[in-house]
């Protein structure tokens, strides 16, 4: 019998996403019971948002409406302040007991088979991770056709087993708000041993849009936390190098938000509150351009 | 009534087509044809001539009393009473059995058509199902059609405006009316007439034929239904069970917006359920799913329902498969639009991947430009054939997305390659079901370019202005820019071009402008072009006149070389190269 537990932070979620994600996960969820007769389901949303989304009486109603679907639990966890995706996911791993865990991102949509073909690899006790491919926009960096080993495992949709987080421990909230904190947390899984893999059978619906030259929609939270957590992922893995020439030229970046990431780097480094940098040697990190893995194409290729 | 209805029989004439149908349609069984409103019996020896009994039933006795001085049987008939009506006709008949009925020109003059349908069917059916033979003018008609537009609506005192004339039938009425009494059509031979007695004014455009005008409004006609030179429909009928009153939902309430097509040889499962995927997770669900399994095997069909109902209840409810044999690229898509109940139509593949926006854009398109094609940007993706771990056969993406067609939509550089993959627009159904517009089972490749453009043409385009769809192109693989051969391609090519220069086109509001920009554009090339071609003349000229200038020179210096001082004078020659060699600084 296994049991799972899947999570998902929203902030501020568009009208129609959190049922959207419902719809998939639930659907999911009745496929992969289907399968397994024995598996065991809960759900945790965790609400960063100003207000909340759900009431009391609407958590109880949509709980009891999943019941049938296969999802045993339902929960949902007001912040009430923003704690970022790491931070978030932490509170919501607070007493996680069950054999893994799915972390998905509130703007995806669970295809049919996601949980089955996540499980499969995980056959493999030293698989620590399984990635979900993502669609319409799958993530470029490269993986092994034979065997799906990868750099790291994207948490827009990632099924960890309970024994990386035994090991590892959870995200590191600390350094990484919003991205990288997925990055930093697979490379941790892989110095403690376990294979992080990617599975392009297990897709998730990731909506993500693009503009009329063919190029990611970038917001300016991400403008931000990408130029932040790139440098914090650097001096984390022994590249202070590579975090001083990202913030000299963050420094001097025309867009503010970016010279704003490049101030709390210092404001950081001068306070010494930088996390202890790791695998001095470069076993697991890969700092290859601005990307974090060999990627077999670019979203900026022109 | 009445000597302005006492027409003659002749051929190619109404009553020609009715006694054909007759003919091939009669009851051998049966030995009488009654004619129904027969006034002075125009086709009473033509039945005659063919072996059967002739018998007139009429309001009007002066009609009648001709047909007895002809030695015909009649009889007076009210169809405002039309159960006296087919009583007295039975009475008439006294037990002999009818081979035929016939109605020429009555319908048209009664406001109780449908009851009166009725009753001779129930008249029919107890004589082994005699079949009904209908002839009613057309107010379909081109000519009428085209002289509302001149806002003419011309009463006249016989023919297609009889002004004695209180029901008026298109053939969707007549197939409507008919079906509803218990009437099925066995065949027919409408009578047609290119220039009906409505043609006047004769020389204004809309009725001219071969004017640009004319022959617009003829293709739109002809295409949208039948019966556009009919005159009068002359149809034949059988008795048949009444139907259930069966409301259709097509494009009413509680119909989706998007029909959404897919076409799938059950050879891509992977993509396909990437597709579906990509549906499912639509910010709107207001669409129906039509999986128009091409040639496929039963077994696959199975696979393919177990694709969508995987989806769960919901939406697997919203997706119909069907089968379809046989053609090719365009027959599933003739299928689906037959079959489609949404406000608006749209092709995706299924190797193609719509991003979650894809059908909320079309919405608020369609709900700022209702009617109009709806397009928005797609962008092309090239993908490869992989194994994917655990040597499971995969595809894997070789490139970011491109932009490769050009925003906004432009109807002229459309004129001459498309430039909108079919997963990037959405077209209204009314295109298909009211105006009759099909997919080009004749083309092997193009055919949503040629449905397209008549699209345009006639609706016009909303542009979305976001990137909504991903088109995918294989590097290697079946998709159709390599399954079909370079030579399809140019043949598919010329066809569409030449559909488009069969037929007058339509050009949206500011096309001439367009039009000037691409003719200004193509004179400065050509200036520049005569401007180089001159320059490149003027260098040959130049080259030439310093060849010759160099020939010259050349024959001078072998004169010169030739000549006994020059030989004379080669050890002074020799003497001086040594000199410069020695002088000269550093060697």
């Amino acid at each position: 019998m296994t049991s799972l537990r899947v999570h998902t932070v929203f902030y501020r979620p568009a009208p129609g996403d959190f049922d959207r994600f419902i719809r998939g996960l639930r659907n999911a969820v009745r496929v992969a019971a289907q399968q397994d007769p024995g598996l065991q389901v809960s759900v945790i949303v965790g609400d960063g948002s100003p207000i909340p989304a759900l009431t009391v009486e609407q958590t109880e109603e949509l709980g009891e409406s999943l019941r049938p679907w296969g999802i045993d639990r339902f929960a949902y966890d007001y912040f009430d302040a923003n704690l970022g995706s790491a931070g978030g996911h932490n509170r919501l791993l607070d007493g996680f007991d069950e054999d893994f865990v799915l972390i998905l991102n509130p703007d995806v949509f669970a295809s049919p088979f996601l949980l089955p073909e996540l499980f499969l690899p995980h056959a493999d006790s030293r698989v620590g991770i399984v990635e979900a491919r993502q669609i319409p926009l799958e993530h470029p960096k490269r993986y092994d056709p034979d065997s799906g080993d990868t750099s790291w495992a994207s948490t827009a949709g990632a099924l960890v087993r309970r024994a990386v987080i035994d090991k590892v421990g959870v995200f590191d909230a600390d350094s990484f708000f919003l991205y990288c904190d997925d990055v930093d947390f697979s490379w941790r899984t892989r110095l403690a041993g376990f294979r992080v893999v990617h599975q392009p059978a297990a897709r998730i619906f990731h909506d993500k849009r693009i503009t009329l030259e063919g190029r990611m929609e970038v917001g300016d939270a991400e403008h931000y936390y990408a130029a932040e957590a790139a440098m914090m992922l650097a001096w984390k893995y022994s590249r202070p190098d590579l975090a001083e020439e990202w913030f000299d030229s963050l420094s001097r970046s025309e867009m503010p938000l970016q010279r704003k990431a490049a101030d709390r780097f210092r404001e950081r480094r001068a306070a010494g509150t930088l996390p202890e940098p790791l695998d001095p040697s470069g076993r697991v990190a890969e700092f290859i351009g601005i990307n974090f893995a060999e990627h077999r194409f670019s979203y900026d290729d022109d | 009534m009445t000597e302005r209805y006492h027409f003659a029989y002749g051929e190619a004439t109404v009553y020609a087509s009715v006694v054909d149908l007759v003919r091939r349609y009669r009851l051998d069984a049966g030995t009488v044809v009654a004619d129904i409103g027969c006034r002075f019996g125009a086709i009473a020896e033509p039945v005659r001539d063919l072996g059967l009994t002739y018998v007139g039933f009429d309001v009007d006795p002066e009609g009648l009393q001709d047909l007895e001085q002809r030695g015909f049987e009649g009889d007076l008939v009210d169809l405002g009473a039309p159960a006296e009506a087919v009583a007295t006709i039975e009475k008439r008949l006294s037990g002999r059995q009818l081979s035929a009925i016939c109605m020429i020109d009555s319908l048209e003059h009664i406001t109780n058509g449908p009851d009166v349908l009725r009753h001779l069917r129930v008249l029919a059916t107890s004589h082994q199902g005699a079949p009904l033979v209908l002839a009613v003018p057309n107010v379909t008609h081109l000519d009428l059609a085209a002289k509302l537009l001149l806002g003419r609506w011309d009463m006249t005192p016989t023919g297609l405006l009889d002004d004695t004339h209180v029901s008026f039938f298109s053939p969707g009425r007549l197939g409507s009316m008919t079906r509803q009494a218990g009437w099925a059509e066995l065949g027919s031979a409408d009578f047609e007439l290119p220039e009906s007695d409505q043609h006047f004014p004769a020389g204004a455009p809309v009725l001219q034929r071969r004017t640009p005008l004319h022959e617009l409004l003829f293709n739109v006609r002809t295409q949208a239904d039948e019966g556009a030179i009919v005159n009068e429909f002359v149809r034949a009928y059988a008795p048949v069970a009444l139907p259930a009153d069966a409301g259709t939902d097509e494009g009413g309430e509680g119909a989706p917006f998007l029909s959404v097509l897919m076409r799938t040889q059950c050879t891509r499962p992977e993509t396909l359920q990437e597709a579906l995927l990509s549906l499912a997770a639509q910010t709107s669900q207001d669409f129906e799913v039509l999986l128009l399994a091409h040639d496929v095997g039963r077994e696959e069909l199975f696979d393919l329902q177990h694709h969508a109902d995987v989806f769960g209840e919901e939406f697997a409810g919203r997706v119909r498969l069907i089968p379809v044999d046989g053609g090719g690229r365009s027959r599933p898509l003739n299928v689906g639009v037959e079959a489609a109940r949404g406000r608006y139509v749209a092709i995706l593949d299924d190797d193609d991947v719509v991003f979650g926006n894809w059908l909320e854009t079309f919405e608020h398109l369609a709900a700022k430009h209702p009617g109009q094609v709806l397009r928005c940007s797609a962008v092309e993706q090239d993908v490869e054939l992989t194994t994917w771990p655990g040597q499971r056969d995969g595809y894997a993406i070789a490139g970011r997305p491109r932009c490769r067609w050009p925003e906004p939509f432009d109807v002229v550089d459309h004129l001459f390659e498309n430039h909108s993959p079919p997963c990037g627009y959405a077209l209204p159904r009314s295109m298909f079901a009211e105006q009759g517009l099909r997919f080009d089972e004749t083309l092997p490749v193009l055919e949503d370019w040629d449905v397209l453009m008549q699209a345009v043409s006639w609706c016009g385009v909303a542009d979305g202005k976001a990137v909504t769809a991903l088109w995918r192109r294989w590097r290697i693989g079946d998709s159709s820019t390599s399954v079909h051969t370079e030579h399809e391609w140019l043949r598919a090519r010329s066809a569409v071009i030449g559909k488009l220069d069969s037929r007058p086109l339509l050009l949206p509001a500011r096309t001439v402008t367009s039009l000037q920009e691409l003719h200004n554009r193509v004179f400065a090339l050509q200036a520049e072009c005569d401007q180089l071609r001159g320059a490149v003349e003027g260098e040959r000229r130049h080259n030439a006149e310093l060849r010759s200038a160099a020939d010259r020179a050349r024959e001078q210096l072998v004169e010169i070389r030739t000549s006994t001082s020059w030989k004379v004078a080669k050890p002074v020659r020799v003497l001086g190269e040594f000199a410069r060699r020695v002088l000269r600084p550093g060697s």
